[in-house]
């Protein structure tokens, strides 16, 4: 083993794990909007693409303060996400999952179009939390960033984690997933949930967009594969799964990070989905997913 | 308690309900006997909100919720164990059971479900068991348990006996009679003629989306076209014996 | 008549108007520009085609066809110029490439439940474009690939927009012609019997993996053959044509044509082809309106646009001249599933040679089975036999284990010990499509009609295992294959006469009373001929009028010496025509023998009669219900 590259291993580490949070974020969306629907949301990458330039815009063009601007970004893009639910998709007349899904595509066509126009083919960023000052921990320099990145994603997590098991909508969120029918028979207002669970991966979305801005920067076009990526992330660690996705995401920000170190930084995007198929192929369910009851 | 006024129900063109008229008085049991596509389940569908009428009237203590939501129809105090039950197969008996008390939230949720479990003392047994796992008679129980949990003045059953062993049938029938004493009011959709006439008041008999026959309990078990049409061979060898 | 030429499908006349429609257009179109427009559009076809055929047949999604669109483009390119070998090695390599990794890929994710494919071929397709990317010393990296030899077909030179419209347009009408053949055939249904119910395809006969498998091949193969058109169109190709918005769009296309609609996929390949050049005046705006596009199109013509005219106008058809029908099905409800079970048109089945076995051997042998499924034992060491035209039940409280058992025979569930025996054959662990063919056939305990197909295709499912025509003879409607199809139509509606649908023919299956599509359910397992017929609840949600009818219908088929397991909860039925009853109790045989021993033995009558306590019941209540009157 090379030992520059052995001296490199804690910064690919730190990227890694500053990435995957990102991924987890954008995994925990899919999965919101998976658990209540039982469709993929294709538009969940260009959440993120309008969280990250929503808060440019509210930041630099209207001089909001950064908490505030990134409060507003998420809001902004949790009333986007309610919108693709309560228009298209409670329009739709054919209610076979596979056009859904379909629609979801087209809006994620529609939400770049829109980037675009709004903010141009041009690159934005944003400044980092915590100043750009980095402190060394082993042979790596991490910047505050790095640590709000890992901090917010973590609390996310453990948010929604006691959100499902441990509250009545969160359950009723659940049920909603498992069967409507039945859930509207005992009083579950079923557009409600569904409408929060978009609201909240809207908001889940643009958070990891207001993240990653500062650190790889955001254009119109970033939402795509930033959105495939958190996809990977979701089926590596098993569909539908909160805790699976948040490892998913973590776990593939690593593989990512450290094949594109000692392999070839060339094929970094491809690793990603190298190990994808490699979990399909070979544990299709996911690292945390379980068989799910089928109703007969 | 519950009043239907010429209803009719139509799927696209093809009418399913015509000029249904029929009612349950409060601490009745009552049951709605009919073939399979009499229009049984669709009724079923305009009482739980889940099918809009296309003509008539649904009172329910004194007011019309034809048209009204699922949600505000179970909020009123009516709760349907629906066909084929219709469980959350992915959460748990106690999941089940908590959403069934969703529209009262945490009020005395606890109490409820220990009503429910004394009710049913298998599901205590089962609690943290996801539902789906639980076998066809059980899965029934939790079914009528999680319409319980609404706290409903009028219980509508659709077939509860479908494709369950006699035993549990039995078991689950008297069950609805000991609800009944308590003060729940309940209409018994049933296939099962025999079964249902044995455990209710009163009944109606459908036939393609008609009620053609009402009356007493003993009433229809005794009359001609019912032991023709619904009990059939069963009553014959009754006879016979 | 044309039906029965070879090669013509039973779409020809609107083919051929389409055909001529686009011979005529280069002569009337303004100026070459249009030309290339034409073109793209006849090579998306070719894309869009294949992958329709995927989604709606088989009911998978691929979101990587762009990736083997440019592997065909690509091989094919490094095959001529790099390598410099002649055209038709590039053909060769090209399509070998795309079928061999598609099938790499198909093989291990088809064979889950759900919408694998989709990622699988997502990913698939973002690593083959980075590699198109990075490879440069092979591919020429993001710069491109210049300098492929353009399309020769003899010595004649395709090196124009015009004489390559002529050659693009030919080829796609040729391959069209081919799938339209392949939709209509028997293979065709088979594949949307897959889309429809996989299961139930599978026990009647239907290898569905492989048949999955192979259209998937066939999609990625087609997929190749326009990238290699395209390549030695352009003469020039880049990775930036075969990423995933490639993909997407080819999607997009079939979902706006109309999934599993042929002909719609045309016509969404003709209009997304068209719309970014006339969108393109609009110049930032214009991926905006695709966006919105799409997804209106979605909301509002959800099975396509082409579909949704056609249905337009059905819909004014029935409304016109519906209700008269729903009256006779009400009628006909109550008939008679026919007196006689019906007979073999050709006396003999077509394939499968009948081995009788003789009438004291068992036709079929469960021994010491046993299933969990995770912690729970479903089964545990069962073991039964029934001989020739005997019926044996299998009856017990729910969740004894009765219909897993029969998913067991039937293959839909291997068994962890002990064998099943049919006749002289050990068909323990077979998959349900091979146990199909050792001639078992089955009902299911909620009927499984395949609800958009007509009442005779549902049953020609059945006769699946009576033709044998594969792919290439039902791509090329030869002869032979037309003389089958008619063969098993004839059966079809022998099998149908005398029984309440056979006047119903053409209507879909979705709108049958329960009594009918219990009855065709049954025919269409009969349809089998099988030695054994497996009856999982076929009385349940009818009336004691219709299930009498119903089973002394099928009860009839003993005297031709077929054996039945039936699993019944109503003891009357199980009584009256049941030979041997095997009781089960939480997966175990608590009791097996005759029903009248059966009927009396008091461990049967704790676990699943009851004790008569209703009885005595009955008599308290009514003292109640004096009072009430």
């Amino acid at each position: 083993m090379d030992s520059m590259l052995l001296q490199q291993l804690p910064q690919f580490v730190v990227s890694g794990i500053t990435n995957g949070s990102v991924y987890a974020l954008i995994a925990l969306g899919f999965c919101l909007v998976q658990n209540a629907t039982g469709i993929v949301n294709f538009a969940q990458g260009d959440f993120v693409m309008l969280g990250g330039l929503v808060a440019v815009t509210l930041l630099k063009t209207w001089g909001l303060p950064m908490p505030l601007a990134f409060v507003s970004a998420m809001a902004f893009t949790a009333l986007v996400g309610v919108a693709l639910e309560g228009g298209p998709l409670r329009r739709a007349r054919n209610r076979e999952v596979l056009v859904l899904v379909m629609i979801t595509v087209g809006a994620s066509i529609s939400l770049r179009g829109a980037g675009m126009l709004a903010w141009g083919k041009n690159v934005h960023t944003l400044p980092a939390m915590g100043g750009d000052t980095p402190f060394i921990v082993l042979s790596a320099a991490v910047l505050p960033q790095t640590l709000w990145v890992i901090g917010i994603s973590l609390s996310v997590l453990v948010f929604l984690f006691l959100f499902y098991r441990h509250t009545l909508v969160g359950k009723a969120m659940r049920a909603v997933a498992d069967n409507p029918y039945g859930a509207a028979l005992v009083g579950i207002s079923v557009r409600k949930l569904v409408a929060l669970a978009f609201a909240m991966a809207g908001a889940v979305g643009a958070l990891a967009g207001v993240l990653i801005t500062p650190l790889t920067s955001m254009s119109y076009s970033t939402g795509l594969m930033l959105g495939l990526k958190g996809f990977a992330g979701a089926i590596l660690g098993g569909y539908g799964s909160t805790l699976g996705a948040v490892v998913g995401g973590y776990l593939l920000g690593l593989l990512e990070s450290l094949g594109a170190g000692f392999v070839s930084s060339a094929y970094k995007d491809a690793f990603a989905f190298l190990i994808l198929l490699g979990i399909l192929f070979v544990r299709p369910a996911g690292l945390f997913g379980s068989k799910r009851v089928r109703r007969l | 308690m519950l009043k239907l006024v010429n209803i009719s129900a139509h799927y696209g063109a093809v009418p399913v309900l015509r000029r249904v008229t029929l009612h349950v008085d409060e601490g009745e049991r009552v049951c709605l006997l009919g073939a399979n596509g009499a229009g049984k389940s669709t009724l079923l569908k305009v009482l739980s909100g889940m099918h809009r009428p296309s003509a008539g009237e649904v009172l329910f203590r004194g007011t019309a919720i034809q048209g009204k939501s699922p949600e505000e129809i179970v909020r009123k105090g009516l709760a349907q164990v629906p066909e084929a039950r219709q469980l959350f197969p992915n959460l748990t008996v106690r999941e089940n059971l908590e959403l069934g008390g969703y529209i009262h939230g945490r009020r005395k949720l606890r109490e409820t479900m220990d009503e429910m479990m004394e009710l049913f003392p298998v599901l205590r047994d089962r609690q943290t068991q996801k539902a789906g796992t639980l076998s066809g008679g059980e899965q029934q129980m939790l079914s009528i348990a999680r319409a319980l949990m609404t706290r409903p003045k009028l219980l509508v059953l659709d077939e509860p006996s479908l494709g369950l062993a006699p035993l549990i049938v039995e078991e689950i029938y008297a069950t609805l009679e000991e609800l009944n004493r308590q003060g729940t009011t309940i209409l018994l959709v049933e296939q099962n003629a025999l079964g249902a006439l044995d455990v209710c008041h009163r009944g109606y008999v459908m036939e393609t989306g008609r009620i053609v026959l009402s009356g007493t309990a003993r009433e229809l078990a005794e009359h001609d076209e019912v032991q023709r049409a619904y009990l059939g061979r069963d009553y014959r060898h009754k006879w016979e014996r | 008549m044309t039906e029965r030429l070879p090669f013509v499908p039973k779409d020809w006349k609107p083919l051929t108007a389409v055909a001529a429609f686009a011979a005529v257009l280069p002569l009337v179109l303004p100026n070459d520009y249009f030309l290339v427009l034409f073109n793209i559009m006849a090579l998306n076809a070719l894309v869009v085609l294949g992958l329709n055929f995927l989604i709606g047949c088989a009911g998978q999604i691929s979101l990587g066809h762009a990736a083997f669109y440019g592997l065909g483009a690509y091989t094919s390119a490094i095959v001529t110029t790099t390598l410099g070998w002649p055209l038709w090695a590039g053909l060769a390599a090209a399509l070998a490439t795309a079928a061999l990794l598609g099938f790499l890929l198909a093989v291990p994710t088809l064979r889950l439940e759900g919408h694998y494919l989709v990622m699988a071929t997502l990913g698939f397709n973002i690593i083959v474009s980075i590699c198109l990317n990075q490879m440069e010393e092979l591919t020429g990296g993001p710069s491109g690939f210049p300098g492929i030899p353009a399309l020769h077909v003899g010595p004649l030179v395709i090196d124009t927009d015009r004489s390559f419209y002529g050659f693009i347009w030919t080829a796609f009408f040729f391959v069209f012609a081919l799938f339209l053949n392949l939709e209509e055939s028997r293979i065709g249904r088979a594949l949307r019997a897959i889309h429809d119910k996989e299961l139930t395809a599978r026990t009647l006969g239907v290898p569905t993996h492989a048949y999955k498998v192979g259209v998937f091949v066939l999609s990625t193969v087609l997929a190749a053959f326009a990238g290699f058109c395209y390549a030695h169109y352009v003469t020039f190709i880049s990775p930036k044509t075969f990423d995933i918005f490639y993909s997407v769009q080819v999607v997009t296309m079939v979902v706006v044509g109309g999934m599993g609609n042929l002909w719609g996929g045309l016509v969404g390949t003709a209009l997304l082809t068209s719309l970014p050049e006339l969108l393109h005046r609009f110049e930032d705006l214009h991926v905006l309106i695709y966006g919105l596009l799409l997804m209106g199109s979605l909301v509002f013509f959800p099975n396509g646009l082409a579909p949704a005219a056609a249905t337009g106008l059905r819909e004014l058809f029935r409304r016109l001249g519906g209700t008269a029908s729903e009256k006779e099905e009400r009628r006909t409800q109550s008939g008679p599933p026919g007196a006689k079970p019906a007979r073999r048109v050709a006396g003999k089945p077509i394939s499968q040679p009948d081995s009788e076995s003789p009438p004291d051997r068992d036709v079929l042998a469960v021994r010491n089975i046993s299933v969990r499924f995770g912690g729970l034992q479903a089964l545990q060491n069962v073991s039964f036999t029934v001989k020739p035209g005997q019926i044996a039940a299998l009856i017990g409280p729910n969740g004894a284990g009765k219909t897993t058992l029969l998913n067991v025979v039937s293959g839909l569930v291997a068994p962890q010990e002990g064998r099943i025996v049919a006749g002289d054959r050990d068909i323990t662990g077979l998959p349900a499509h091979r146990v199909a063919r050792a001639r078992i056939g089955r009902s299911f305990q909620t009927v499984q009609m395949f609800s958009h197909l007509s009442v005779l295709d549902n049953l020609l499912l059945g006769f699946h295992l009576s033709g044998r025509a594969g792919f290439w003879r039902a791509l090329w409607h030869t002869p032979a294959e037309r003389r089958e199809e008619e063969t098993l139509r004839d059966l079809a509606r022998a099998a149908l006469r005398g029984t309440p649908l056979e006047s119903k023919e053409d209507l879909p299956a979705a709108v049958l009373s329960l009594y009918e599509q219990k009855v065709l359910e049954i025919l269409r397992a009969l349809a089998l001929e099988p030695r054994i017929l497996l009856l999982d609840e076929p009385v349940g949600g009818l009336n004691p009028n219709e299930s009498r009818r119903l089973m002394d219908w099928i009860g009839a088929r003993r005297k031709d010496g077929m054996a039945m397991v039936l699993v019944e909860h109503d003891m009357n039925v199980v009584m009256e025509y049941a030979d041997h009853v095997v009781v089960l109790q939480h997966g175990q045989v608590i009791a097996q023998g005759p029903p009248r021993k059966i009927q009396k033995d008091p461990k049967v009558i704790a676990a699943y009669l009851g004790t008569g306590r209703r009885a005595g019941r009955t008599e308290a209540r009514s003292g109640i219900e004096e009072t009430a009157c």
